[in-house]
């Protein structure tokens, strides 16, 4: 028997090889070699494709939808319900600042393999100048009718042309009053307790924008300043003052918060919600708008460019625009969806923490977009600075 | 193999280090180049961490030393073989489990409303909840339980090699157990100490899993700074700058503590040293 096999070398094991013929080796190493040749054809395709223009939409909708998106940001029923409807699975990928999501597109160049992609408005023109994102074909989306008209035709997207309104909302602060016993009512007053009572318990949200806004916020300074005096002044507050006494830089305090990680965060309003709705003593937690100015903004649906899945993707986006399903959506994650009377049914269906979801017009007085300038470089720099000097 | 998958990356890193970063819609650009990034990487920003960083590596690598060395040494010689096998096998169970997974592990046990902190509070060693996450505390323990069977392992070997009869003959020839263990047995382990040594210290410095699951914005070390480079900043010049200096200072710190070694050897040596000439004929 052995000397059947002399001068072929096989990797089987000793009973596979008594049992191997030339025949079902044959047949083997055929179907090894077609599987082969099928993946340097996939990878082809894949090389003819990325890069250059995304499929075309207005066909069937492919069975696949890829996110890149904010954590926590939408309730997992509705993605369940969406692939149920129309078939197409979901898959998520997350980030924490826009930043870090235009970097990873950015580096991808229209080969990230994501659909749908989030971004705060503010950040959206430079996203298309630089050829990040696809144009809507807004005949797909009828469901745009529900967005109420004063969130249409933003400045950073006059025509809707390459968004349309996911939700929108601010930040301000959560702290354990437990453990937190003065009154916070300003950015200063949460600069003061982060250095004080809170020192070593508090956490600020990890994106760069918001870190040097507390100093901005604080002092009526635009929080969109170019001046180098005033980028000076905050770099000297984040870094020096407050970054030694921060405990983590996390996006999503919320729900570690009641968890008893931190003291005081500084949070996004539906962010502090889910802490609140998760805890069995909500009445334990303070939450306060940021004063006396705070942030605006507004998340988007966006198709990235060289997307592989545009019917789906324009298909979900007509689908979380449906009212039913929009609120179910505010449901979970708590901020104002923008469609025309969501305040109403949201009050209706007696869902809890409204004043953390909807916002009074003075309170929207005091709210800013900001902007995506030639600062941001050194935000960023402010940022990794602060970092660094918290760890020390 | 080597060359593309080493000498290609590193060569790469080592050009973008050069280039800079054009604005914040672009990681990089090396149209001109310069070292103006490494000037930029010593900051005080990246020293900062850095020092930081050495002293979680090299308390974490001489903490897994101290603990591996009893251990290994009591797996190698006393423990019954027929044991061993199980032991040792024990030992790697955890290399079955992802390194996030097992980092994200302690996350939960050492969380303040976890159950570590709970049987604390209940036996009375704590009176307010455990505190201990987003430390570099934190970050010390779990380095030093994801690297620890990393020293085991080359100790063991080290020691299950050696012939017990030398051990016996040392004894014969009077000395105790200690001498027995300083001139005979831990001599002989050398390579194993230093294998395990340079497994440990070259990954544990450039870690960043565990210090960004556990250390919080206390516990950051500088393979997250190089990271956040890379993915947040975008900043693709730096971070690669940042890279090639950290590689440089690993080396640069294993050469150091190499040197060390030797000349600590060579002055026991010549200490020891049983000069021939000076016997009497």
């Amino acid at each position: 028997m052995a000397d059947e096999f002399e001068g072929v070398k096989v990797l089987a094991s000793r009973a596979a090889a008594q049992r191997m013929t030339r025949r079902n080796f044959l047949a083997g190493s055929a179907v090894a070699m077609f599987s082969g040749s099928v993946l340097l054809a996939a990878c082809g395709n894949k090389t003819d494709t990325g890069g250059g223009p995304s499929a075309s939409a207005g066909g069937a909708i492919e069975d696949q939808l890829n996110f890149y998106h904010w954590a926590e940001y939408d309730d997992p029923e509705v993605f369940k319900d969406f692939t149920k409807k129309f078939g197409a699975a979901t898959k998520i990928d997350i980030y924490a600042s826009n930043e870090e999501a235009i970097a990873k597109l950015v580096a991808a160049q229209g080969t990230s393999g994501y659909d749908i992609v989030v971004p705060t408005g503010v950040f959206i023109p430079q996203m298309v100048q630089n050829g990040l994102l696809d144009e809507l074909n807004l005949d797909l989306i009828p469901n745009f009718e529900n967005v109420e008209e004063i969130y249409r035709n933003q400045p950073w997207d006059p025509n809707n042309e390459h968004s349309v309104p996911k939700d929108w909302g601010s930040t301000g602060w959560l702290y354990d009053k437990t453990l937190v016993k003065s009154d916070i009512k300003t950015w200063g007053d949460f600069g003061d307790v982060a250095m004080g009572e809170a020192s070593g318990a508090t956490s600020v949200l990890d994106a760069p924008g918001d870190i040097t806004a507390i100093y901005f916020w604080a002092n009526g300074i635009d929080w969109a300043t170019t001046e180098e005096k005033y980028l000076d002044q905050a770099e000297d507050y984040v870094v020096n003052k407050l970054a030694p006494h921060i405990k983590a830089y996390d996006s999503y305090p919320g729900i570690a918060l009641t968890e008893g990680k931190y003291a005081l965060s500084q949070a996004w309003n539906g962010d502090a919600r889910q802490g609140l709705l998760s805890t069995d003593e909500p009445d334990r937690y303070v939450w306060g708008l940021g004063a006396p100015m705070t942030e605006l903004w507004m998340d988007n649906w966006c198709i990235v460019k060289g997307a592989q899945h545009p019917n789906a993707a324009h298909a979900w986006i007509n689908y979380i625009l449906d009212p039913t399903v929009s609120l179910k959506d505010l449901a979970y994650h708590g901020y104002n969806t923008a469609l025309t009377g969501v305040e109403d049914k949201a009050k209706a269906a007696g869902f809890e923490y409204l004043d953390m979801v909807f916002f009074s017009d003075e309170q929207v007085k005091t709210m800013d977009p900001g902007a995506v300038n030639e600062a941001q470089g050194r935000l960023v720099e402010i940022w990794n600075k602060a970092k660094a000097a918290s760890g020390a | 193999m080597l060359v593309f998958f080493f000498a290609v990356p590193v060569l790469f890193i080592f050009y973008y280090s050069l280039g800079y970063k054009p604005d914040i819609f672009r990681t990089i650009a090396t149209d001109h180049l310069s070292f103006d990034r490494y000037v930029e990487s010593f900051s005080s920003t990246f020293r900062s961490v850095f020092t930081g960083t050495l002293q979680i590596s090299l308390i974490g690598t001489v903490l897994c030393l101290l603990i591996a060395f009893p251990f290994a040494y009591w797996l190698a010689v006393r423990v019954p073989p027929r044991w061993r096998g199980l032991l040792l096998g024990l030992t790697i169970v955890p290399f079955w489990t992802n390194f996030l997974v097992r980092t994200l592990g302690w996350l939960i046990l050492l969380q303040s409303k976890g159950p570590l902190s709970g049987i604390l509070q209940d036996l009375g060693f704590i009176s307010n909840p455990l505190n201990v996450l987003d430390t570099r505390a934190a970050v010390q323990l779990g380095v030093i339980y994801n690297y620890l069977p990393l020293m085991i392992f080359p100790l063991f070997v080290a020691l299950d090699r050696l012939d017990p009869a030398l051990r016996e003959a040392s004894k014969d020839l009077g000395a105790n157990r200690w001498r027995t263990f300083r001139q005979v047995t831990l001599p002989l382990a050398m390579p194993g100490v230093v294998a395990g040594l340079l497994l440990v210290f070259i990954p544990l410095t450039g870690d960043y899993i565990t210090a960004s699951v556990l250390g919080g914005a206390k516990g950051n070390m500088v393979g997250a700074l190089v990271a956040s480079q890379f993915n947040t900043a975008q900043n693709w010049a730096l971070g690669s700058a940042m890279a090639v200096i950290l590689i440089f200072m690993i080396l640069g710190a294993v050469v150091f503590f190499g040197a060390v070694g030797l000349i600590v050897r060579a002055v026991i040596r010549r200490g020891r040293r049983i000069d021939l000439a000076m016997e009497p004929a």
